[in-house]
C-alpha cells in the first residue's frame, strides 16, 4: 500500500510491478541484475508485435555453463530474448534509458512496448529459476546525433551492472556468448568482456545473420590492459571508483562532448 | 551513540527492494554482485543526531560565509581548482540572494575520536531518495524508530516558499540526462515538488536559457516550458565542458531565477577549500574541528613517499569516495593509479589526515563502517542517510542504509568502549 503522503514519480504504470515481476521473478537467481527503468514509464497508447524470431546454425542452448549477452537493435533484441528463454535462459533487461519530454534520441514507446508484448509469453514459459542468464542490451544504446532540443538519453553499459565474472563461475557459468548481428561490439561492453576474461570467463560472439559462432579474445597482459585503458580514454571513457567505466556525459549541442560521470 | 538494526529477513529484502523502486523511484538496485539497499537500518540515538545536526549546521553558517568571502577572491578560485571555464561561468553568473535554495550534505563518520568528516557536497549531493522515501518504507518494517525529517520535501518545501506568489510556477531539473542514476533524483524530487503543486521539467543545461525576466526550457516537438527556478543535478565543473555558446547562455540566466544550488556552491565544494582558507585567513573553526586536517601535495609529489602512514590521498573533485587512495584499504592497481596521477597532476590532489574509523556489528557480528549524511536546507538539518561498507572505505561499492531515530539509544560510549571484532584492523574511512 502506498503512503498516502509519498508523492509517487510521474507517469508510473499501474501494472508496472507486475511486469517487472514477469520479467524478473523475484525466485530467479538473476533478477536482481534487472534495470527497472523501463518498466516505470508510461505504455505508450499503441501497441507493437515483436518481429519474428528465426535461428540461423546453431544456436547457444542453455546447458548452464554458457551466459548471453544479447547485444541486437531495439525489439529484435526482444524477439530474440523469447526465443533464448525457450532454450532455457532466462531474460535479464538491462535497457537504462533515461526518459525526457519531447523528442528523445533513442526513441522508447517502441521498447516499453516491446517489453509488454513479449510479457504474456514469457510468463507463460516455465524457466527454472536456476536458468542461464541472458543479458539484454540495446546494440543502439550509443547511436544517433542529438540535435538542439532533443533530450539525449543514450547510455553506456557499466561493468557495475553485470555480475562480476566471480558470480558467474560460483554458479557454474564458464563462458558468454553475445549475440550481435553485424559491427564491432562496442567499447563499453568490451571492457566488461575483459574483465570477465581476467577472472577466467571466456567469451565468443555468435552472429545472427551468419550462424557463425567466433572465438573473442581479449589481451590482459599488462601491455594489453594498458592500451584498452587509453582506447577507453580516446573514446572519452574513464575509470570510477566502482570499478566501472564512466563516460562523457553527452550534451544535445555538442553530439556527444561533455564532462566525465 | 549507533548501533544496526536486526537484518531484515529475504522476504523484508523483497518487499523493501520492490517498494524502492516502484514507490520511491530507486531505480538502482543492485551494484555488481550486492543489492545496494543495505539489508539493515543504522539506529542512531538522539543525542548522536542531535550532535550531528548540530555540527552540520554550524559547519553550513562558516562555509557559507567563507563563499561569500571568496566570491570577492577571485584571485584564488584557480588555487580551488576550479577549471578555467566554470570560473568564467561564475565570475557572469549573479551572485547568490536569500532567495536561492541552498541544499548540501556533511558526510559523517564514527571514529576513535568521536565524529569526523570526510567532506562536504555543496554542489550537488545525492541521495535523496534514499533519505526520505526509502527510510519511510524500511520504518515500516522497524516501526520502533523514528525517521528523521524528508530532505527531499524540505527541498520542495524551501522551493515552494519561493515561488508562492508566482502562479503555475515551473522548475527545471538539471542534470545529466543521459544517467538513469542522476535522473532518478531529479523524479523524486519533481515528484515532491508536484506534492506542493510546482510544475518540473526534466533537462539538461544545454536546455535551459533567458526568456526575458524569466527562463525557459526548450524541448524538440514540444512548446518551450517557461521556469521561475533551476534545481541543478549537473555538477558545477562539468559546466566547463559545455559549448562557448552554452556557457554563455547559462551565464545569463536572469538574476530573478531561483537556483538551487547557485553556482557559488563550487567555491566551497573542492577539496583545497581548506588550503585557500589558510592562506586567506579565513576561519571557519567548527568545520576546521571535525574536517581532519588538509595540506596541498607541493614538493611531496616529487619525494620518493608521496602519502605518509598518517594521510590519504583525495582528489579535489572526488565525490563519495571516488579515487580516495587508503593504504592497506583501496585495492594495490587503484592505489598506483592514484599516486600516478597525484604525481602527474599534483594540483588536483590533496594530503588530508587519516582517521580511524570504528566499525559497528550487525547481528551475527559482522564489521561494517558507516558513513552518515547529514543534509543541510536552508540552514537547518534535514535529514539523513547511511553509506555503509565492509571495508574502511565508503566510495561507489558502499550500501545504502536508512538512518532511523531509537530512542533506546542513549548515552555515548566512549570510543573506546565500541564493540570491535577481535581480528578488525581499523583504518581510515572517507
Amino acid at each position: 500500500m502506498l503512503p498516502t503522503d509519498m508523492p509517487m514519480p510521474q507517469g508510473l504504470p499501474e501494472d508496472a510491478r507486475k511486469l517487472f515481476e514477469i520479467w524478473a521473478p523475484v525466485t530467479s537467481r538473476w533478477s536482481g541484475w534487472a534495470k527497472p527503468v523501463l518498466f516505470t514509464y508510461a505504455p505508450p497508447a499503441t501497441s507493437i508485435a515483436l518481429p519474428t524470431w528465426s535461428w540461423v546454425g546453431t544456436p547457444p542452448l542453455g546447458s548452464g555453463r554458457t551466459a548471453i549477452v544479447v547485444d541486437l537493435p531495439g525489439n529484435e533484441g526482444l524477439a530474440c530474448a523469447l526465443a533464448l528463454a525457450a532454450r532455457g535462459f532466462r531474460p535479464v533487461p538491462l535497457y537504462n534509458n533515461t526518459q525526457g519530454e519531447g523528442a528523445e534520441v533513442i526513441a522508447l514507446d517502441p521498447f516499453v512496448s516491446g517489453l509488454r508484448a513479449a510479457a504474456p509469453a514469457l510468463a507463460a514459459m516455465n524457466i527454472p529459476d536456476d536458468a542461464p542468464p541472458a543479458f539484454l542490451l540495446d546494440s543502439n544504446r550509443g547511436s544517433g546525433g542529438p540535435t538542439p532540443g532533443m533530450f539525449d538519453n543514450r547510455w553506456v553499459v557499466f561493468a557495475q551492472d553485470f555480475p562480476s565474472g566471480r558470480a558467474l563461475l560460483s554458479s557454474g557459468i564458464e563462458r558468454v556468448t553475445v549475440i550481435r548481428r553485424e559491427g564491432a561490439i562496442r567499447i563499453d561492453l568490451v571492457h566488461v568482456l575483459r574483465l570477465w576474461r581476467r577472472e577466467g570467463v571466456a567469451s565468443e560472439r555468435f552472429d545472427v545473420a551468419t550462424g557463425t559462432h567466433s572465438e573473442l579474445t581479449h589481451d590482459i597482459s599488462l601491455l594489453g590492459v594498458f592500451l584498452g585503458h587509453v582506447s577507453a580514454m580516446m573514446h572519452g571513457f574513464r575509470e570510477n571508483a566502482a570499478g566501472g567505466f564512466g563516460a562523457r556525459v553527452p550534451l544535445p549541442s555538442e553530439g556527444g562532448g561533455g564532462g566525465f560521470a | 551513540m549507533i548501533a544496526l538494526s536486526r537484518n531484515f529477513d529475504l522476504a523484508e529484502r523483497r518487499k523493501i527492494r520492490t517498494r524502492a523502486i516502484f514507490e520511491a523511484g530507486k531505480l538502482d538496485p543492485r551494484t555488481f554482485d550486492e543489492d545496494t539497499l543495505a539489508p539493515f537500518a543504522l539506529r542512531v540515538a538522539p543525542s548522536a543526531w542531535s550532535t550531528l545536526a548540530d555540527f552540520a549546521e554550524r559547519s553550513w553558517r562558516e562555509l557559507r560565509a567563507a563563499e561569500d568571502a571568496l566570491l570577492g577572491e577571485r584571485r584564488h578560485w584557480r588555487a580551488l581548482g576550479i577549471p578555467a571555464k566554470s570560473r568564467a561561468i561564475l565570475a557572469a553568473t549573479p551572485p547568490p540572494t536569500a532567495r536561492d535554495v541552498r541544499f548540501c550534505r556533511f558526510d559523517f563518520h564514527w571514529t576513535r575520536d568521536g565524529w569526523r568528516a570526510s567532506e562536504i557536497n555543496a554542489d550537488v549531493p545525492g541521495g535523496f531518495i534514499e533519505a526520505g522515501a526509502v527510510t519511510r518504507i524500511v520504518a515500516e518494517v522497524l516501526p520502533d524508530f523514528e525517521c528523521l525529517p524528508d530532505p527531499t520535501r524540505e527541498l520542495a518545501r524551501a522551493m515552494a516558499a519561493r515561488l508562492i506568489d508566482q502562479s503555475d510556477a515551473g522548475v527545471a531539473l538539471v542534470h545529466a540526462t543521459s544517467y538513469t542514476d542522476d535522473q532518478q533524483v531529479m523524479r523524486r524530487i519533481g515528484a515532491e515538488l508536484a506534492a506542493f503543486g510546482l510544475r518540473s521539467h526534466l533537462a539538461s543545461p544545454v536546455h535551459v536559457e533567458a526568456d526575458g525576466a524569466r527562463a525557459r526550457v526548450l524541448r524538440r516537438d514540444k512548446p518551450a516550458a517557461p521556469i521561475d527556478a533551476v534545481m541543478r543535478f549537473f555538477p558545477g565543473e562539468w559546466l566547463a565542458n559545455l559549448s562557448r555558446a552554452d556557457r554563455a547562455r547559462w551565464a545569463a540566466l536572469p538574476e530573478g531565477l531561483v537556483r538551487s544550488n547557485p553556482l557559488s556552491a563550487l567555491l566551497i565544494q573542492g577539496k583545497r577549500l581548506p588550503v585557500v582558507l589558510r592562506e586567506l585567513g579565513i576561519a571557519t573553526p567548527t568545520w576546521d574541528s571535525v574536517l581532519p586536517p588538509t595540506r596541498a601535495l607541493g614538493l611531496r609529489a616529487f619525494t620518493p613517499r608521496l602519502v605518509r602512514d598518517d594521510e590519504v590521498l583525495k582528489p579535489i573533485w572526488g565525490r563519495v569516495g571516488d579515487g580516495v587512495a587508503i593504504q592497506g584499504v583501496t585495492p594495490r592497481k587503484e592505489w598506483r593509479h592514484a599516486h600516478l596521477s597525484a604525481r602527474l597532476f599534483p594540483r588536483a590532489w590533496v594530503l588530508q589526515r587519516r582517521f580511524e574509523s570504528l566499525p559497528i556489528s550487525d547481528e551475527i557480528g559482522d564489521p561494517f563502517h558507516a558513513c552518515i549524511g547529514v543534509y543541510v536546507i536552508d540552514g537547518r538539518a534535514a535529514g539523513a542517510y547511511a553509506r555503509v561498507a565492509r571495508r574502511a572505505l565508503i566510495d561507489g561499492r558502499a550500501r545504502d542504509a536508512a538512518v532511523l531515530i531509537d530512542r533506546s539509544l542513549t548515552g555515548a560510549l566512549a570510543p573506546s568502549e565500541q564493540p570491535i571484532s577481535s581480528n578488525e584492523v581499523h583504518h581510515a574511512s572517507h
